[in-house]
């Protein structure tokens, strides 16, 4: 097989010790910028790029591959540990995964995610190079109407998502729509909602909410009343996932990397919208989907392996076709141009080091942050020992941190503060924050994808439903809004009903 | 709890109305180009639906359980300080620097919400200080200014 | 004792805040201290990269720090009007595009500050061209297919941009206007989605910036048609204008130049001026650039703010017809 020829020579070019040396930079730095909310890959990503001018492309590529990748593994640490999502992808981590650290298995959800991540990383992998080119031509299939009824399909799956009311899960939805909207619109030059405040013109942005309604506003409940020393003090049981966690885990897993791959082989789709869906299927699948939000650890595997699936699929359209499919991705390219190499279709057959290089160094990397994590984990579940009084005003630092260095503007830690104080009255009032972060990542796509068809079809609604990818979506979409009516097993659809009466 | 679920619903309401109005206010467009009002409309317009369906449940809900009393009191003045805390950061960090805004953001929360003796208080805030300054603008290049003690 | 050690600890910690404490001594003989270049782009994005790149040839030049900083937001506006702000003493500077103080204003009312007015121009480092694409398998094979096209089918012609407010898209307006020929500009968010939806099919063509659109011009999978610069690019000579097929007025480039707080000491414009000069004739300095497909573009001050203030007009009076 060429593949493997290909691939061992790949291994001789991420194996040199020069670039095992640039890959483990890259990780390590990737997993300390993971575990910060805020400063993303991208900045991590352009503040490096400098170094690797001075060194052959292919080391300069493992390196800025490494951090990205090391980013999506260091996401998980603090939505498990204090509730705070390093990542807007790590969203969904929280709900399962920061229950289970106040139940003293942080250790087990950190490991679980590493782990989760190292398999979801390997078999991305083999897929990447099996499918690339394949897939890469059909993504581009994707026009705006098949985007629209993705996100249909992915607001969909809200029905499942809700642990409360549907109703206020939907009122959830509509507000994080709206949350959506603010800011200059992209079609006509609109400013919307900014009410002359120079800073909202980019919109409300996502890491600050965020950070607001999960981290901040954990803080304001702990702090209202005296501190219960039992808060993050319950005895750690176990550092690792043990025999019966690993089998609930393994299926999720499966099921996460699948679901992130594919999906994030689509240009211009967002991590976070796998790690929902993964979340939701795990939820839907269980025998005990009540108990999803208090601690289930099938609830981090899926999303976890979900989301490193899934940056690993953006690399897809990256390294096939050339096109970026978002801003780490775009850096990549950016490197590789200022290199004087060509991505794109030309990248495997004019430079093969590069690109055999690149991918060999993703599964090198991977193991290695295998070993780098997991020795981490008792470090990290120590934080927890940390006596509250001294925990709090560091989360609030971290959160403050986190929201500033996302654009450099002092104006987003007033942002996160709202939020945090909305969060607070949410949780009060008994409204779940997942629908309304997975609204405000799907709203602003959906609105643009309707409006852009619109215009491409000439204002034809049809062309949601005569394009097949379209159509299958759309369907998809109705049938999971559609099937807790008829499969009353669950408490979601009992739910549903007194919704409904 | 009931009277609350009402409040809430009538404030979705609210805001459903003062939103569609706002929303109306953009330029609606056509099919054919759709424009920037279009969207927030129809959102507004749907949270109404949903503000009023809420409402009903509301009151048809007896006003069951009383939600269980904590026996803690309700410590309001935290969140005072802490928001207090969060917006003075914002306002001045860049006045400021990062350094000292951090050490009297920690001064302040850990001498006010569980008092902590001075000693203590004084070198977990400096610590804290220090080590941001070293951890996130020196060894992460991240670029949160660094103010009056700048370089 | 434990006390103590507590003590003598927190004292070497003020000692150390305290050496930090040197504040940059006042400008005579500019520059002095670090100078802080504000991007008001994110960073990673190719502007940011651009000025990393040029940033370490100036720090040479200037025999100083330049350190880039990244203030997204407004499509430029909001770091740039952090700088305009600042103390104009040279040491706070703002890495502009020229979309950000050209066509921001026409679509956005209340900018913070009047961008002619209110912004002092020091000095144009670069520029690089915009171009109108289609791909390999299309039927249009000139610029003037297309014209013509369009003109016997108006509104039938749909091509992707990189957004409204930027440069491709202003592009579009002005050939809409220029050579009455009505096209469809369909806006998406960012070069990297505008071309992604042409290699698709869904649109017919894409408006955007020339180096964006390199690696699969490269790869043959789109042609560029024309591109809208005055003169031919350096590096593709074989690249029609669409100026010097007769549309005159289709002229937009994305300038890249140096900006700052209004009242500067002069001599700072002059050592800016007299620095860029001097860098961009250096060959190491021209291949930087030219690896960005980027063109360097060497103005004064007093050209610089001529050039945007020319492009402003132009900008303003087609949206004033397109929107009739």
């Amino acid at each position: 097989m060429d593949v493997f020829r290909d691939l061992l020579f790949g291994f001789s070019i991420a194996t040199l010790p020069m670039n095992l040396l640039f890959c483990f930079i890259g990780v390590l730095v990737g997993t300390l910028i993971g575990v910060l909310p805020g400063i993303g890959p991208p900045a991590a990503l352009s503040l490096l790029l400098p170094v690797t001018f001075h060194v052959p492309p292919v080391s300069a590529i493992i390196l800025l591959a490494g951090i990205m990748y090391g980013a999506m593994y260091g996401g998980s640490t603090t939505s498990i540990l204090v509730n705070i999502p390093g990542e807007a992808a790590s969203v969904v981590t929280c709900l399962d995964g920061y229950r289970m650290a106040r139940q003293g298995r942080a250790g087990a959800a950190l490991g679980i995610s590493a782990f989760g991540s190292f398999i979801a990383g390997t078999v991305s992998i083999f897929l990447l190079i099996f499918l690339a080119p394949t897939l890469a031509k059909f993504a581009l299939r994707f026009g705006p109407p098949e985007y629209f009824s993705l996100m249909i399909m992915g607001l969909s799956i809200l029905v499942y998502l809700a642990r409360g009311s549907i109703i206020n899960a939907l009122i959830m939805v509509c507000f994080g729509l709206m949350l959506g909207t603010v800011g200059l619109d992209n079609m006509t030059g609109v400013t919307r909602f900014t009410y002359k405040i120079t800073s909202l013109m980019d919109g409300l942005g996502l890491v600050q909410i965020v950070i607001g309604l999960f981290g901040v506003s954990e803080v304001f409940l702990n702090v209202e009343r005296a501190f219960k020393q039992e808060v993050l003090k319950t005895k750690i049981k176990g550092l690792l996932p043990n025999r019966e966690e690993w089998r609930r885990s393994i299926f999720p897993i499966g099921r996460g990397t699948i679901i992130g791959f594919f999906l994030g082989v689509i240009p211009g789709m967002s991590v976070v919208i796998p790690t929902f869906l993964s979340y939701t299927l795990e939820k839907r699948l269980s025998k005990h989907p009540e108990k999803f939000g208090t601690g289930m650890i099938e609830g981090v595997a899926g999303p976890e392996s979900a989301n490193n699936a899934a940056s690993c699929g953006t690399l897809v359209p990256m390294l096939s076709l050339g096109i970026p499919t978002g801003a780490a991705t775009a850096l990549l390219l950016g490197a590789l141009m200022i290199h004087g190499l060509r991505p794109g279709p030309l990248l495997m057959t004019e430079s093969p080091e590069v690109f055999w290089g690149v991918v060999a160094s993703l599964y090198v990397g991977n193991v290695m942050l295998l070993i780098l994590n997991l020795p981490l984990i008792p470090l990290w579940v120590k934080i927890l020992k940390i006596p509250y009084h001294y925990l709090f005003p560091l989360i609030l630092l971290f959160c403050i941190i986190g929201s500033y260095t996302t654009n450099n503007n002092s104006y987003d830690i007033i942002i996160m503060t709202i939020f945090g104080m909305i969060g607070y009255l949410m949780k009060k009032l008994d409204y779940e924050a997942a629908p309304l972060v997975l609204a405000l990542v799907l709203g602003p796509i959906m609105e643009n994808a309707v409006r852009r068809s619109l215009v491409i079809s000439d204002g034809d609604v049809t062309v949601f439903f005569t394009r097949p990818i379209s159509a299958f979506f759309l369907i998809a979409g109705l049938l999971i809004l559609f099937s807790p009516l008829f499969l009353k097993k669950t408490r979601v659809s009992a739910e549903l009903r007194t919704g409904e009466e | 709890m009931r009277s609350v679920k009402i409040c809430a619903s009538l404030f979705w309401l609210l805001f459903s109305a003062v939103l569609s109005r706002e929303a109306f206010r953009l330029p609606m467009g056509e099919m054919k180009d759709p424009g920037a009002g279009f969207f927030p409309f129809m959102v507004a317009l749907v949270t109404g639906l949903l503000a009023v369906i809420a409402l009903f449940q509301s009151l048809r809900e007896q006003a069951g359980v009383p939600a269980p009393c904590s026996a803690e009191r309700f410590r309001w003045w935290n969140l005072v300080v802490i928001l207090a805390a969060l917006i003075a950061y914002a306002l001045t960090l860049e006045k400021l620097g990062l350094m000292i805004n951090t050490f009297l953001f920690m001064l302040l929360l850990l001498k006010v919400i569980e008092p902590q003796t001075w000693t203590k208080t004084l070198l977990a805030s400096s610590i804290t200080a220090v080590f941001s300054e070293f951890f996130f603008n020196v060894l992460l290049g991240a670029q949160i200014p660094a103010g009056i003690l700048g370089f | 004792m434990k006390i103590r050690r507590l003590e003598r600890c927190i004292c070497f910690l003020l000692l150390v805040i305290c050496f930090i404490g040197a504040a940059p001594a006042a400008a005579q003989d500019y520059p002095k201290g670090t100078i802080q270049l504000v991007v008001p782009f994110g960073s990673g994005g190719a502007t940011d990269i651009f000025w990393r790149t040029l940033g370490d040839h100036f720090s040479k030049a200037f025999k100083t720090t330049i350190a880039i900083v990244n203030k997204p937001g407004g499509g430029g506006i909001v770091g740039m009007s952090g700088v305009l702000n600042a103390k104009p003493d040279g040491y706070t500077l703002c890495a502009g595009n020229s979309d950000t103080v050209n066509i921001n204003p026409l679509f956005t009312k209340n900018l913070p500050f009047d961008t002619i007015e209110d912004v002092n121009y020091i000095v144009k480092v670069a520029n690089f061209p915009q171009s109108l694409v289609v791909r390999t398998e299309s039927p249009f094979k000139t610029f003037e297919d297309v014209i013509a096209y369009a003109r016997a089918n108006p509104k039938k012609l749909k091509a992707s941009t990189p957004g409204v407010g930027t440069n491709p898209a202003m592009a579009l307006r002005l050939i809409s206007y220029d050579a009455k020929a009505d096209i469809v500009p369909v806006g998406f968010s960012g070069g990297g989605e505008s071309i992604t939806a042409l290699l698709g099919g869904h649109v017919d063509m894409a408006g955007i910036a020339l180096p964006a659109a390199r690696s699969q011009v490269q790869a043959g999978k789109v042609r560029v048609l024309a591109i809208f610069s005055k003169e031919r690019h350096p590096l593709y000579p074989d690249i029609p204008t669409a100026y010097e097929k007769g549309y005159k007025q289709t002229l937009v480039d994305t300038g890249m130049g140096v900006v700052g707080p209004k009242g500067l000491p002069a001599e700072v414009i002059k050592k800016w001026e007299t620095v860029v000069q001097a860098t961009l004739k250096d060959p190491a300095v021209i291949a930087a650039i030219h690896k960005f497909d980027f063109v360097p573009d060497y103005q004064n001050g007093a050209q610089y703010k001529k050039e945007i203030l020319d492009e402003f007009n132009m900008f303003k009076q087609v949206m004033a017809q397109s929107a009739n």
